[in-house]
């Protein structure tokens, strides 16, 4: 709940603040509970949990005061607790108080086993905060034993929402769960449920629109590897839809794709004349020609801002509110990025070379209409969170900003730094988002903004590949040459640490890439290049190269000797122990890889085994495709002269990104056997039984 | 975990907030060009990294306030250069800490931005905020505030100014002389008055090339403390915690004579005023019987013959009922809470366990007193500094007969009797009264009480090993079992033993197992599991090719880091056997036998290997001692050695060959 689109939502709440004052109404009554509450029974199907949630009431109720509205909101929840988990795990209570809140009351009690109630008084209910500078209400349950029931009730009033969700679903089933909205007449707000939760229509009482819902028995859910968490447990979205004006035009503001675009455009594509000159002499210093080829200019604008502008947090340290109407707050983090700093004029950011997120987007867009690159802002969510929802226009799931260029049908997004085009945060892959498609001159003719998917690179641009060619000490030592090379969405994260960290702490990120040398001494030299970003553009590959002389690879089978040969493909993710499942498989990207490794045997020495070399898996999907697919092989070339080489290639790619659990097991076998392929250990022997061939000596 | 104070930074306040500056308004264009030309050659000097402290300055001053009584106040000033592409986003912060005894009073920031001349232009461009709960208790006071500079260019210069008052002038703050970045210039400066007694406890300084100055000017005494190109600090894994290899002074006054006085003040002179200095902690505590806690008491001992028995039951009835909720802010960090209260509130620290295990036994007619102990997060002696600096943890010491006996309800699954592994061998500090005390230093348990003993029987299916296992354990290591038993259940448990108990390769699967562990007051844990696990051993030709090293306990314990100047900390000393049982299939016979090995370093730890054969079966017999508690830098190239060997000796397979 509570999480804003720092994007949008700020123009939402400054639309409706004009026209709100002749809405006023009193204050809501503030939720109680029962002064003599009653012991629940624990249903025996839920005996061997931790704890269960009895009731979970969240309550939204929307009020018009002055110039704003204000929304006055209360959680009451009760919890069982059964076993010492359920105690430690719910002895302690920390509400997190957001932003601009205050807390008017907070109440918090024990319904001990034998009905004996312990509310704990007010100077037990502390303030304070977690390291980020968010602030908490923190509360020590007293007298909590086995079979306790623990239960608080907290009103809270802040500004409004008018587009959010709210969770319903845990790792502990919930018995009853209610969600009610409450608001003017004038406002029509929207409720979806997602994941089994209901939808519900408002209805009109007493002047005042009304949304309740009510849940029984909400089953837990648990997070499961390679699975998107938040975005299947049970939530409520609600949104508002539009409000009339109540004035002589009795007008209609209406919250669609329509108005977000529209509102793009005012944010960001407005600029004066001496913003103008200041982004032309900016260009310039680029080496942007306007109106030159598309793509050079787009390159050089992106590379330009992201290396010469430096990007920081807006921090707001004036506004201070108040919690538990006596503490005094400050402004809570700067880690909030709520950054309106789209009327900080552009000379003065190409002045001082330093911006928040929205100057930089209003730079970008600015460089992009002077420069004549053809391109639309917009905006997309997570989906580890939210799938888009054409039909449900909730902004607050509008977060990650982003270009669309039309004649490239690619994407870039514009704040993060050690991103370039086309590569873009992977959690907004597949889902979509929404664009402006005003023309800079600012003449509609037609619709104002576009949903976009937003299309992932195909899995031959996102690679992570393996180059290896292995030979012999007269130990039975490996030498290892090997390459390590990643493009597209996999470099992503490791061109990101290589811009960040030293030189010394390189060295850290190598041994771990090399993870089948045995110590750090293994490694004799590395070498990484093509690690900046602006590597993107082509695609060029992130490479680590490395030499490496390791007997970790080679152990002793008698006469004979084990060559782990699995290890240098490196460790892959596996789902050996996880038989159930009850979410789907999400993957972050589709993504390829080969592996070829070189084994170049000594003299008079063969491979028994190379036939373990030979595997092959794939999940075929309703195409009858190959969607995901692992496959090694091998080539053998005798050299009685050199020695034998034995050449290994594996092969791989995940093209399909969603599987429903009933696919499970097929997708687990091909994943499974990518991981037992790190496991194969090939056994060396001499070909002529002890004749001279390679000199050995047995350690 | 543990509640009493550990000051590990400097400090300022925290129940009000900070006003925060922010002026993003520009100002002065400053010619600087000598400094940014002096700036420009440390950052090429120092090209590989990210940013470094050109100046980290640490003033302490101590002064007589208007009515004569010492006041303290600490003063920093950071000034740093910013020097990679990445540093204006990422080094873009400083920071400093405050807590109840160190309350915030002033910060400033400025930043030197480099113009096009050759020079900077000042940018008061600087906010501050503040983040608390950084001790991982339910409620404490120290907050980290800090510096949050925005409009940052590389090559800019950050300046942060801020000043602390030291409310408590015997719980003055250590000063730290390394960061996690390079720091050029470091200084930490303390004055007092002609007639206060300081005494500075110097850890960890041997590298850093520190100077000393002491100088006596107008009633005043100057001492100084200098270091120069300090590198980076390396954060190390496996040591208790950072005090151990941070290079860091600790300042503590003995005594002082006011004016007029007759005889000296004394406030930290050594250990005898340490323990009449806590003392006042303690003294009023659960004087008064509780009538609650005095029906709980009888029914508890109601039946039991002797102290011990007594002792026993109060200590478990502690550790069942009452639940861990730690509460560090202000004295809460220093002063336990009277009985009654966490009786009725189910909940306390540590110093609140100790007060109600105190109270009950004292209740049940035992000698029970409040014992104050530093755990092995903290590497000082009472002999070496008789400060609160020692301290970090309290519990109950009660006199059976002869014998000490500590009961620490902070943990609920360890035995009466026992103590938890983190204050083995550390000095507990007893209360006797307000004159008396007396050290005892905690019991380091013997490897021989610390056993874990596991079997395993294997056969072979084509590649795959099919096996059952026992794992006995005593000690340390039965009771983290119990600690699952306890607070696992289902998948979660389920995956915690799987995990504990996986060998061989990651492809082992556990059919079934079962535990014979009780949540508390158990000495023995063990584990039986029917387990396989697929592709483990190679049939190729003739021949089955095993290794029967399915776990490698040791092989990762090498020393890598060749600068690592602070030794390697083990939880506890303990002895391992581990017996692996191949059945050898018929129609084979054992062709290579690895041979046995043993080694290890004197008095640190050891190893054992054998392998005996017969037709049915071979058997594998591993045993570990783990005999001290910590192997030190000097050590490790041998230690490293022998882990190598060890590690030849993990990679031999036995090899069977049919018969015919």
């Amino acid at each position: 709940m509570r999480k804003l689109a720092s994007f949008v939502f700020i123009f939402s709440l400054a639309a409706l603040s004009g026209s709100a004052q002749r809405y006023t109404n009193a204050r809501p009554a503030e939720e109680e509970w029962v002064s003599k509450p009653i012991i629940h029974p624990v249903p025996p199907e839920y005996a061997n949990e931790p704890a269960i949630v009895l009731l979970n009431d969240v309550s939204m109720d929307y009020r018009v005061e002055g110039q704003s509205v204000n929304m006055y909101t209360s959680q009451h929840r009760i919890i069982k607790v059964l076993d010492d988990r359920g105690i430690e795990n719910f002895n302690t209570l920390d509400l997190p108080v957001y932003f601009g809140t205050r807390v008017p009351s907070v109440r918090a009690r024990v319904i001990q086993p034998n009905g004996k109630v312990k509310e704990i008084v007010k100077d037990m209910i502390l303030v304070t905060r977690n390291p980020m500078g968010y602030w908490s209400i923190i509360i020590a349950m007293e007298g909590v034993t086995k079979n306790s029931e623990i239960e608080f009730l907290i009103n809270e009033i802040h500004s409004a929402e008018f587009f959010g969700d709210e969770r319903f679903q845990f790792g502990i089933p919930v018995l009853e769960t209610h969600f009610s909205m409450s608001y003017p007449k004038n406002y029509f707000f929207e409720e979806k449920g997602y994941n089994g939760f209901p939808d519900v229509q408002d209805t009109l009482i007493n002047n005042r629109r009304h949304i309740s819902v009510s849940v029984y028995d909400i089953p837990k859910l648990r997070p499961e590897p390679a699975s998107f968490y938040d975005l299947y447990t049970m939530r409520a979205e609600f949104r508002l839809d539009h409000y009339y004006e109540e004035n002589a035009t009795n007008k209609r503001i209406l919250y669609s794709w329509e108005y977000v675009g529209r509102k793009y455009y005012d944010s960001y594509y407005k600029t004066n004349e001496k913003e103008k000159a200041a982004v032309n002499q900016f260009l310039s210093e680029l080496g942007v020609r306007p109106n030159g080829n598309e793509f050079e200019n787009l390159k050089k604008i992106e590379n330009g801002i992201k290396t010469m502008i430096s990007q920081y947090a807006f921090v707001d340290y004036d506004d201070r509110k108040e919690v538990l109407a006596t503490r005094q707050i400050r402004s809570v983090s700067i880690y909030d990025v709520a950054a309106d700093e789209t009327k900080n004029p552009l000379d003065s950011i190409i002045s001082k070379r330093a911006a928040t997120s929205s100057g930089i987007i209003k730079l970008f867009v600015a460089c992009f209409v002077q420069a004549g690159v053809n391109f639309e802002y917009g905006a997309a969510g997570n989906r580890h969170e939210h799938l888009f929802d054409s039909k449900f226009v909730n902004l607050a799931n509008l977060d990650e900003p982003l270009f669309y260029f039309p004649d490239f049908k690619q994407f870039l997004d514009p704040v993060r730094e050690y991103y370039r085009y086309p590569v873009v945060p992977e959690w907004v892959l597949n889902n979509k988002g929404v664009f402006c498609t005003i023309p800079p001159n600012g003449f509609v003719t037609g619709p104002v903004s576009k949903i976009r998917k937003i299309t992932a690179l195909p899995g031959s641009e996102t690679q992570s590949n393996i180059a290896a060619a292995v030979s012999f000490t007269k130990d039975m030592d490996a030498q290892v040459d090997v390459s390590y090379s990643y493009t597209g969405y996999e470099s992503a994260d490791l061109r990101e640490e290589l811009a960040t960290i030293t030189k010394e702490k390189q060295k850290d990120l190598v041994k771990k890439t090399v993870s089948f040398a045995g110590k750090p001494d293994d490694i004799l030299k590395y070498t990484i290049s093509n690690e900046t970003p602006d590597n993107y553009y082509e695609n060029k590959p992130l490479e680590i190269t490395a030499t490496v002389n390791t007997s970790a690879l080679t152990e002793d089978a008698g006469k004979n000797y084990l060559f782990k040969v699995g290890k240098i493909a490196g460790n892959r993710n596996q789902l050996y122990n996880e038989d159930k499942r009850k979410l789907p498989v999400d993957l972050d990207y589709p993504y390829s890889s080969t592996r070829t490794i070189t084994l170049n045997l000594p003299v008079g020495y063969k491979v028994l085994n190379p036939e373990a070399l030979r595997m092959h898996a794939e999940y075929v999907n309703s195409d009858l495709k190959p969607a995901v697919s692992f496959k090694s092989d091998y080539t053998l070339t005798s050299d009685k002269k050199n020695g034998d080489k034995l050449v290994i290639t594996v092969s791989e790619y995940y093209d399909q990104l969603h599987f429903s659990p009933e696919y499970y097991d097929r997708y687990r076998k091909v994943v499974n056997m990518s991981a037992d392929f790190s496991h194969v250990a090939l056994l060396i022997s001499k070909k002529d039984n002890g004749k001279p061939g390679h000199k050995l000596v047995k350690k | 975990m543990t509640s009493t104070k550990l000051y590990f930074r400097p400090v300022g306040k925290t129940a009000c907030m900070l006003v925060a500056t922010m002026l993003l308004t520009s100002s002065v264009n400053a010619q600087k060009t000598a400094e940014r030309a002096k700036n420009d050659s440390i950052a090429a000097k120092y090209k590989d990294e990210n940013a470094v402290y050109i100046n980290y300055i640490e003033k302490l001053e101590i002064k007589p306030d208007e009515e004569g009584q010492l006041v303290a106040t600490t003063r920093g000033s950071m000034e740093k250069l910013l020097i990679s592409d990445a540093a204006p986003t990422n080094e873009n912060t400083d920071y400093f800490f405050i807590d109840d005894f160190n309350q915030f009073s002033h910060a400033s920031g400025v930043s030197l931005i480099p113009d096009k001349k050759g020079g900077y232009k000042t940018e008061h461009n600087c906010g501050f905020g503040a983040g608390g709960q950084l001790s991982g208790s339910f409620y404490d006071d120290v907050e980290i505030v800090q510096a949050y500079y925005t409009g940052l260019t590389k090559n800019s210069v950050t300046e942060t100014k801020y000043s602390i008052e030291n409310t408590d002038i015997s719980l003055l703050p250590p000063a730290y002389f390394a960061e996690g970045i390079p720091v050029l210039h470091s200084v930490y400066e303390v004055t007092v008055p002609n007639y206060v007694k300081m005494n500075f406890v110097l850890k960890n300084t041997d590298g850093i090339n520190l100077e000393q100055k002491k100088e006596e000017k107008e009633g005043k005494i100057i001492y100084t403390f200098t270091a120069n190109n300090l590198r980076a600090i390396k954060r190390y894994q496996m040591v208790p915690s950072s005090t151990y290899y941070m290079p860091h002074i600790i300042p503590y006054i003995t005594s002082y004579r006011l004016t007029g006085a007759k005889q000296d003040s004394v406030i930290l002179r050594d250990i005898n005023a340490l323990g009449k200095h806590h003392f006042a902690y303690v003294k009023d505590m659960n004087i008064r019987p509780d009538t609650p806690l005095v029906r709980i008491v009888k029914e508890l001992t109601e039946n039991d013959k002797t102290d011990r028995e007594k002792a026993k039951h109060i200590y478990n009835w502690v550790q069942q009922n009452i639940h861990y909720i730690g509460f560090e802010k202000g004295m809460q960090g220093l002063v336990p809470r009277p009985a009654d209260t966490v009786f009725k509130r189910m909940y306390g620290d540590c110093k609140d366990m100790a007060s109600l295990c105190m109270a009950m036994c004292r209740q049940a007619g035992l000698k029970a007193y409040f014992a104050t102990i530093g755990t092995t997060d903290i590497p000082y002696s009472l002999d070496e500094i008789p400060t609160q600096s020692c301290f970090n943890h309290m519990i109950c010491a009660v006199k059976l007969g002869d014998d000490w006996v500590f009961l620490d309800g902070t943990d609920n699954t360890e035995p009466f009797g026992e103590n938890r592994e983190d204050i083995q061998g550390k000095e507990a500090f007893i209360y006797m009264d307000a004159t008396h005390h007396q050290i005892v230093k905690i019991p380091v348990v013997a490897a021989n009480k610390n056993v874990t003993a596991d079997s395993t029987v294997i056969h072979l299916n084509n590649n795959n090993v099919e096996g059952t296992l026992v794992h006995r354990t005593t000690g340390y290591p039965a009771w983290h079992i119990n600690r699952v038993m306890k607070y696992l259940k289902e998948k979660d448990r389920d995956d915690w033993i799987r995990e504990e108990l996986m060998r061989g390769s990651d492809k082992y699967r556990m059919a079934k197992y079962n535990i014979d562990a009780k949540e508390t007051g158990s000495k023995d844990a063990s584990i039986t599991a029917d387990f396989t696990i697929e592709d483990y051993a190679h049939k190729v030709g003739k021949e089955y090719i095993v290794n029967m090293n399915l776990d490698r306990q040791y092989s990762g314990q090498r020393m890598n880091d060749s600068e690592r100047k602070v030794g390697y900390y083990y939880p506890y000393k303990e002895k391992t056997k581990e017996v692996v049982v191949l059945d050898i299939p018929e129609g084979y016979k054992v062709t290579h036998l690895p041979p046995a090995a043993h080694g290890g370093i004197e008095g640190v730890w050891s190893y054992n290997i054998s392998y005996k054969a017969d037709k049915n079966k071979i058997v594998l017999t591993k045993e570990y001692e783990q005999q001290a508690l910590s192997l030190s830098p000097g050590q490790f190239a041998n230690n490293n050695k022998i882990i190598d060997e060890l590690n030849h000796e993990y990679k031999e397979s036995v090899v069977l060959t049919t018969k015919k």
